[in-house]
């Protein structure tokens, strides 16, 4: 499992910390962060600019492309009712006026709404959607790191219309959060699954490392490289497949030349 | 099937929205500016998005009609195409879409009205001439008809235009639209086949061959045109022994004689567009076969790329006259 929680405030974070078991990972981090076998949770604080901070944070430490991220926090809407969970398809930056698509890949049964995310607490609710402060931010910053499916938001409904926002506290969005568990639980596997599917899906060549270490690999020989090894592994799998014999190459333009006698002698002419 | 609809703003009283809209009571609506939006952004995976696509329903304000590429045809002077839907129900592993669109999202532009008076502009700047329309260059024709009703519109419009000729391309067995109305002089439905083994390890969620034929078989009787489209040619160890029995099923169940075309072509792929390919099933055998990149294109070594078309020309000799083969080569 392989995914990043990025929550706005410490009472959100709580309910996640306890239900994943997540420990403090270093406690002279610029930022709270919590992590186990592969769940990562940042307390950003609150805005655009913070959002963004940590999710770039979270990235710098791990430099790992197409993990999955998940921001969970709650937020105000225009009708749903108080409690209620949704994955968010559409996010919308008040300021700029920009929107973001998240695709909806995950097979779940999980309802999903759109998000409007503004610079100052919403109070009018005008539209029936979210109203939060970080998704835009978050998510314009993750899909830096990652591809769009693997970048997903989870709100709650903390405040309508009805339900005036000044009565949120710690409490509230703590037991509001804590109350989804069983959802963001599915959600927090689903989308860690679909992102080892893409990362499994770049897997190094098992001799790549040893060939980069022994000769002196050009940037595009470099390419070269990985592909016909991994053409080899495709085409002799293994047993059949042992490492290729190089031994007596003296430089990186004999292993490409090698490589590719071995890779075309695989096929049967007709 | 389809759980998300985006639809543009401007479109949302549609009669096509509004129809699609009633057949899928459950999917998510969501309303975007234009379609672009949400299917052009960088960030996204189409191997991942194809597992569970969404339907887009669009307006193509312009570029409705464009020419077809060089080797496209089948017979003709002019050819044309033009694309109501944007990538297709199935999930072949060589489709040249995958390099072209970071997203697998369906794209239905709903203006057909449109499309049709383009349609009717460039055959009236070919007077007295047969022009050529084809319709699944980058979707299938008719694997999403049920949703669509592309042949509910198009054909009746194109009965009255007897100078212009259109091919539906499919590997779909929707074809009940077709069957319920009388066959056309001017429209061709071309099917495109692999040997069932390769269709089984490359063409996901197609129709295995033998449905298909079914298909195409049904429409024979009914009086429409056909065509068989061996395009791509893949090449395996035995590719010999798959297209000989390939050839011999297809030519078992059709009536020659009542075939409109058979064309063929091996596989190939622009450069950038194989990249793509490669790194989005960089563990796929057949983009790790014999191939060679020349002025742009990938294709299979050329020996071995000359030697599969020549022996399937020759297969098909067997069964069908000269004049009806059409060779499909896009790097001439």
């Amino acid at each position: 499992m392989s995914i990043n929680l990025v929550v706005a405030l410490m009472p959100e974070a709580k309910p996640l910390i306890s239900h994943f078991d997540l420990a403090a990972v270093n406690t002279r981090s610029p930022l709270p962060v919590f992590q186990r076998d592969g769940i990562r949770l940042i307390v950003s604080g609150i805005g655009a600019a913070a959002a963004a901070a940590a999710t770039g944070y979270l990235f710098a430490q791990q430099q790992q492309r197409d993990l999955a991220w998940l921001n969970v926090g709650v937020a105000g809407h225009g009708c749903l009712a108080i409690g209620e969970g949704r994955l968010i398809h559409k996010i919308s930056e008040h300021n700029s006026g920009r929107n973001w698509f998240p695709p909806q890949t995950l097979k779940l049964g999980v309802a999903s709404d759109a998000l409007n995310s503004v610079s100052r607490i919403e109070r009018r609710y005008a539209q029936p959607q979210f109203y939060d402060m970080e998704a835009a931010a978050y998510y314009a910053t993750a899909c830096r790191f990652s591809s769009g499916e693997l970048v997903q938001c989870f709100k709650i409904v903390s405040d309508n219309p009805s339900h005036p926002v000044d009565a949120v506290n710690a409490d509230t969005a703590r037991t509001l959060i804590g109350a989804q568990m069983k959802s963001l639980d599915r959600v927090v596997t689903a989308l860690s699954a679909l992102s080892d599917t893409a990362i499994k899906a770049v897997t190094e060549p098992a001799a790549l490392d040893a060939c980069l270490s022994r000769w002196s690999f050009t940037v595009t020989q470099q390419n070269q490289l990985y592909r016909l090894l991994q053409r080899l592994e495709i085409l002799e799998p293994a047993p059949a497949n042992k490492a290729p014999d190089l031994g007596h190459c003296q430089s990186a333009t004999a292993v490409l030349a090698a490589l590719n006698r071995q890779v075309n002698q695989l096929f049967v002419q007709p | 099937m389809i759980d998300h609809i985006y639809i543009e703003s401007g479109l949302r009283e549609h009669p096509r929205v509004v129809e699609i809209k009633q057949r899928y009571t459950s999917a998510t609506i969501v309303e975007c500016d234009r379609y672009g939006e949400v299917f052009n952004p960088k960030a996204q995976n189409f191997r991942l998005q194809k597992s569970r696509p969404a339907l887009i329903l669009a307006d193509k304000p312009r570029g409705r009609v464009q020419q077809a590429p060089a080797g496209y045809g089948i017979g003709g002077d002019h050819h044309y195409y033009f694309s109501h839907m944007l990538n297709c129900l199935y999930d072949c592993r060589y489709c040249f879409l995958q390099g072209m669109y970071r997203s697998a999202h369906y794209v239905l532009f709903v203006n057909y009205e449109d499309f049709m008076r383009d349609i009717r502009t460039t055959l009236a700047a070919h007077p007295g001439e047969d022009v050529w329309f084809y319709s699944g260059y980058d979707c299938d024709s008719l694997a999403l008809e049920p949703v669509s009703r592309f042949c509910d519109y198009f054909l009746p419009e194109f009965a009255g235009l007897p100078h212009a000729k259109l091919e539906l391309r499919t590997k779909s067995t929707q074809v009940r639209g077709l069957l319920k109305q009388p066959a056309m002089d001017n429209v061709v439905v071309a099917f495109s086949f692999t040997p069932q083994e390769v269709s089984a390890a490359l063409e996901h969620k197609v129709p295995s061959v033998q449905k298909r034929l079914d298909a195409m078989l049904q429409l024979q009787r009914a009086g429409w045109q056909l065509g068989l489209r061996f395009d791509p040619v893949i090449y395996s160890d035995n590719f010999k022994q798959q297209y000989r029995e390939l050839f011999a099923q297809v030519f078992a169940t059709l009536d020659v004689a009542l075939l409109h075309s058979v064309s063929i072509g091996a596989f190939r792929l622009p450069k950038q567009f194989f990249k793509t390919l490669v790194r989005l099933h960089p563990h796929e055998a057949l983009f790790a076969g014999p191939l060679r990149e020349e002025g742009g294109m990938v294709s299979y070594q050329q020996s071995l790329g000359t030697e599969m078309i020549d022996f399937c020309t020759e297969e098909l000799a067997r069964y069908i006259p000269q004049a009806l083969l059409f060779p499909c080569d896009y790097a001439a």
